[in-house]
């Protein structure tokens, strides 16, 4: 019997994603050569005190009444657009060349992450106004993309800065804005994307994109990660090398494999079958959220649908295409199964907000159950 | 939008979202599909992760040392340390790992930490080589405190220990870059280089190597060391000599060789100007005018006009040959008139003998230049060439150093057949119209030297394998005084046994009597019986000799320079038994006197009379009269 109150499914594909994440940061983790028996390393738990916490969160989270549109977008904004000052202002780079984490005790925090989660809740606010406020709403709904952009740049991180272009971009051809300003905005960006090649991209950034159009060029230097990572897909094979057993992984070629290139891992331990594993869950959990999309009562609650397929599609497809030369390397997490707290802890808060619209969207059914 | 509408259009959104997700899935599934389940693909990748694991390095194979005779060492290689920075892992360290990493360099460099820092504040690139040249224990040292991102990597370096007292331009020097290369180090190159190992590692992404898997696929071989007749003492007092005489006389260059006249070892062969050879290892090509350090060898690259220190050897040969006679008698007026040129004595006042002339025994003692040209007329073109030809003048020597010039014959430039103009044939006569290199006039003299055998100069004793740890045995065999002189070795006579006891009887009466009294040693006027004879001193610190007062021919290569002579002295010592033979030479000497009895021959004097102390110490009591 289906739970009216609770989407089982979502919430085991997004428990399966983490559970096999922990076991990719292990062996990510894992160093050779200590007790051979099992190693946690710090990193590894780590994630997994965050992944507790994470569940804890959720269920709380998800009781809220995430489909009630509060009186102003302003309350997901200003909280943060304050972070993501506060990080620019105290940030911790970590050696990484970025000010990206606000350290708290033990606790690394990115701001980034969450601001991807509040820009998608803005948008489905701004985006859901109706009439003549439609058109002014797209343009508060740019302001807020533009002022966003300017905080994430500054840090910088590029890659979350094209999540924010592509939520936005995806969110705004499936509501009912006029067809012509996106096509406008489209423009413009391509304009200001000239202007930022000349004269505010950082070089490492510009190394990045040129690297991604062409990697041959340079490789012990700009294409390094990207023909490693390539490297260790291209030799993983049908079945992959075995827990524990990636030989590129382990020999530390591929920078931050327990991050950004996790998927690396993935594809030369599990080979192709454990990549076909992770992409059915993420399609199988999008497809999900698309399916609650069609029966939620709002479009508001319909809009936040859509932006978390398009947040989760672009991540996946960015992370996992950057390790075989497919996208840019930006430093996309994949969602659920790349280290990282802010990251896996904003997943779930999706997650929980979807199950909130769906315990909403079931609350009729619910009534007419019980009345039986 | 009215509701209905609204939901009609959402189910096609949602279709066309659906539709596009699963494309884009497709897409990045079928790369993935493309990349890990072609065979050829995975292949290619797994020899790629090879690729990435295997490393190789190629230690260098020690060049081998190049040894004086005794096996002290003119050159050798040096293993020193440099210190190599990861400036990426330094700089996540932060300031602290900066600041301690400078406060410990700075002891390695003499307290200049300010200029350590520097060069790590300005460095751009993740590796950055900041000390070269320490020992290597500062290395240890340095390893044992462990400093992140640190590193101590060995290299060879050649060192000359004897820096310009080390015959520099006879034993050149090395540096990597081929260009720059001298001497016997670039002669014998291909002995002296050692050949580079190779092993084969594992390492991983942050190159490091996994413990035990170093192999070595071939080890490294040193090079053999080359152990040279040179003499440490006897190059030592050379050239030290030379430059009391450069000091003295401020010429263009000098040089002066000491031949085993036997064996034609050469026991020690100095010249000046020199240079440090350890600059040139360190790159520096350049004095402080900018101009390129010259570093040409006087003794085989120069070629001189001798001058008369070619009329022994020509009247010599003459004598035995029986083209003239011993007690033929030449006229030597102050000069001769031949066609538009005037052949002159060296000084309008020099006139020797009468109208009935002067036998060539006299001829060379005070040495007459218009005596000589008689003789070289009456020999005539072919007889003068085949006697310089015969002393191995105008052919190579042979000896182990690179591009040794050859000499000039007269009238080179023209054809061997055609006939020499008459003035060419008289100058010919006492030096001048042909030219020779230092080293072959000294290798001529010891044709009289050593009764008579022609010799061929030569820098090698032997070689030898240099021991794997890079220590050479010393004095594995003592050559030092062996003579190794065999009759039936078909070394080819010259002169013969009496021509040239007459020749050196004639080279001795230039010391005792004619114009070289100048390069009697000390030692020997110490031993004089009677002051005013002398003759009467202990003949075996007696040399022979003759001097030489050559014009240099003029840049343009036409005419002579004015007032530019070369001035030198050729000769051995001691005259019984000869076991030396010596020759000075410097050109262009500017205070005032030029002749080679004043300015050579004082020179070989101080040579001779230090050597002779050298081998026969006190105990030198032979009052045997030759």
């Amino acid at each position: 019997m289906r739970s009216l109150s609770f989407d089982w499914v979502l919430f085991l594909l997004g428990l399966a994603l983490s559970i096999s994440g922990l076991v990719y940061v292990y062996s990510a983790t894992w160093e050779a050569g200590d007790t051979p028996g099992v190693f946690f390393s710090i990193v590894e738990i780590k994630q997994i005190v965050w992944l507790v916490i994470a569940l804890v969160v959720h269920h709380f989270v998800r009781r809220v009444n995430w489909g009630l549109r509060p009186e102003s977008w302003l309350w997901f904004y200003v909280p943060v657009a304050a972070a993501l000052v506060l990080v620019l202002l105290i940030g911790a780079s970590h050696g990484m060349g970025a000010n990206r984490w606000i350290s708290i005790g033990p606790v690394d925090i990115q701001p980034s992450e969450f601001a991807k989660l509040a820009f998608i809740l803005i948008l489905a606010w701004l985006f859901s106004r109706e009439g003549l406020r439609a058109d002014r709403a797209y343009l508060t709904a740019l302001g807020v993309l533009m002022s966003l952009l300017a905080l994430v740049l500054l840090q910088p991180d590029l890659g979350t800065a094209m999540v924010f272009v592509a939520v936005f971009f995806v969110m705004a051809l499936f509501t009912p804005v006029r067809r012509r300003l996106i096509l406008a905005t489209l423009v413009g960006f391509v304009l200001m994307g000239i202007f930022a090649w000349q004269f505010l991209f950082y070089p490492h950034q510009k190394d990045r994109i040129r690297a991604f159009l062409d990697p041959k060029a340079d490789p012990q230097g700009i294409g390094y990660q990207i023909n490693q990572s390539e490297i260790a897909v291209g030799s993983g094979g049908l079945t992959g090398k075995g827990f524990l057993r990636g030989t590129q992984t382990r020999g530390g070629f591929i920078p931050v494999i327990e991050s950004d290139f996790i998927f690396a891992l993935i594809a030369e331990e599990y080979g192709f079958l454990g990549c076909l594993y992770v992409l059915t869950m993420y399609f199988f959990l999008i497809a999900r959220i698309l399916a609650i999309s069609r029966d939620v009562q709002s479009n508001y609650e319909r809009y936040i649908c859509y932006g978390a397929s398009a947040f989760f599609f672009f991540h996946v497809f960015v992370a996992a295409g950057m390790t075989i030369r497919l996208t840019p390397v930006t430093g996309l997490p994949l969602p659920f199964i790349s280290q990282g707290g802010s990251s896996l802890m904003t997943m779930w808060l999706v997650l929980a907000i979807i199950q909130s619209l769906y315990f909403n969207s079931r609350r009729d059914f619910r009534a007419l159950r019980m009345r039986r | 939008m009215n509701e209905h509408r609204w939901h009609k259009l959402q189910r096609v959104y949602n279709r066309i979202f659906f539709s596009a997700f699963l494309l884009g899935a497709a897409y990045l599934a079928a790369h993935i599909y493309f990349l890990q389940n072609d065979p050829q693909v995975t292949a290619y990748y797994s020899k790629a992760v090879h690729s990435r694991w295997e490393g190789t390095e190629n230690p260098e194979g020690r060049r081998g040392d190049i040894l004086y005779r005794d096996g002290s060492v003119l050159a050798t290689t040096r293993r020193l340390t440099r210190v190599v920075l990861d400036m990426k892992l330094i700089r996540e360290g932060g300031d602290e790992a900066i600041d301690g990493i400078v406060r410990m360099l700075s002891e390695y460099n003499g307290g200049n930490d300010l200029e350590i820092r520097r060069r790590m504040l300005a460095s751009d690139s993740r590796g950055l080589e900041i000390l070269r040249g320490l020992p290597a224990a500062s290395a240890r040292e340095i390893d044992d405190r462990s400093f992140r991102g640190v590193t101590t990597l060995y290299y060879l370096e050649r060192y000359y220990p004897c820096s310009d007292n080390g015959a520099p331009a006879t034993v050149g020097f090395y540096s990597s870059s081929r260009e720059h290369q001298l001497g016997l180090e670039a002669a014998w190159h291909n002995e002296l280089r050692g050949i580079p190992g190779r092993r084969e590692f594992m390492r991983d992404g942050s190159q490091n190597r996994l413990p035990g898997s170093m192999q070595t696929v071939a080890e490294e071989v040193p090079g053999r060391s080359l152990r040279t007749t040179l003499d440490p003492a006897i190059q030592l007092i050379c050239e030290e000599e030379l430059a009391a005489g450069m000091e003295q006389h401020n010429p263009d260059w000098g040089v002066a060789i000491v031949m085993e006249p036997h064996t034609g070892q050469v026991l020690a062969m100095s010249s000046a100007p020199d240079f440090d050879p350890n600059n040139f290892v360190a790159g520096k090509l350049f004095d402080e005018q900018g101009n390129l350090i010259d570093q040409q060898n006087p003794a085989v690259h120069f070629l001189v006009e001798p001058g008369s220190t070619a009329k022994p050897l020509l009247a010599a040969y003459a004598v035995d040959r029986g083209w003239i006679s011993d007690s033929q008698r030449f006229i030597c007026n102050q000069k001769i008139n031949i066609g538009r040129y005037w052949i002159t004595e060296a000084e309008a006042t020099h006139y020797i003998g009468d109208s009935s002339g002067v036998p060539v025994a006299d001829i060379i003692r005070e040495s007459s230049n218009v005596g000589m040209a008689r003789i070289a007329m009456k020999l005539g073109q072919e007889q003068v060439l085949e006697a310089y030809r015969s002393y191995g003048l105008f052919s190579r020597t042979g000896v182990e150093l690179p591009m040794e010039s050859s000499g000039r014959r007269p009238n080179s430039w023209q054809d061997e057949e055609i006939k020499w103009p008459t003035v060419s044939l008289a100058n010919s006569g006492f030096g001048q119209g042909f030219s020779m290199t230092p080293l072959q006039l000294a290798a001529a003299y010891c044709v009289i030297a050593n009764g008579g055998y022609e010799v061929h100069p030569t820098l090698k004793l032997e070689l030898e394998d240099t021991a794997v740890d890079g220590e050479t045995g010393m004095l594995l065999v003592d050559n030092g005084n062996e003579r190794v002189f065999d009759l039936d070795s078909g070394q080819r006579r010259v002169l013969s046994e009496q021509g040239c006891r007459r020749a050196q009887e004639w080279l001795r009466n230039v010391v005792v009597e004619g114009t070289g009294k100048k390069a009697i040693p000390e030692r020997y006027m110490k031993s004089l019986a009677s002051k005013r004879d002398l003759k009467s001193g202990n003949p075996r610190f007696l040399p022979a000799g003759k001097t030489g007062t050559g014009q240099i021919a003029g840049k343009d290569g036409k005419g002579y320079e004015e007032h530019a002579y070369l001035a030198s002295f050729a000769g051995y010592f001691p005259v019984k038994d000869p076991q030396y033979v010596i020759v000075v030479m410097y050109s262009h000497p500017r205070r005032g006197v030029y002749y080679g009895g004043s300015v050579a021959a004082p020179v070989f004097s101080r040579i001779t009379d230090r050597i002779s102390y050298l081998a026969f110490g006190e105990r030198a009591e032979v009052p045997n009269e030759t």
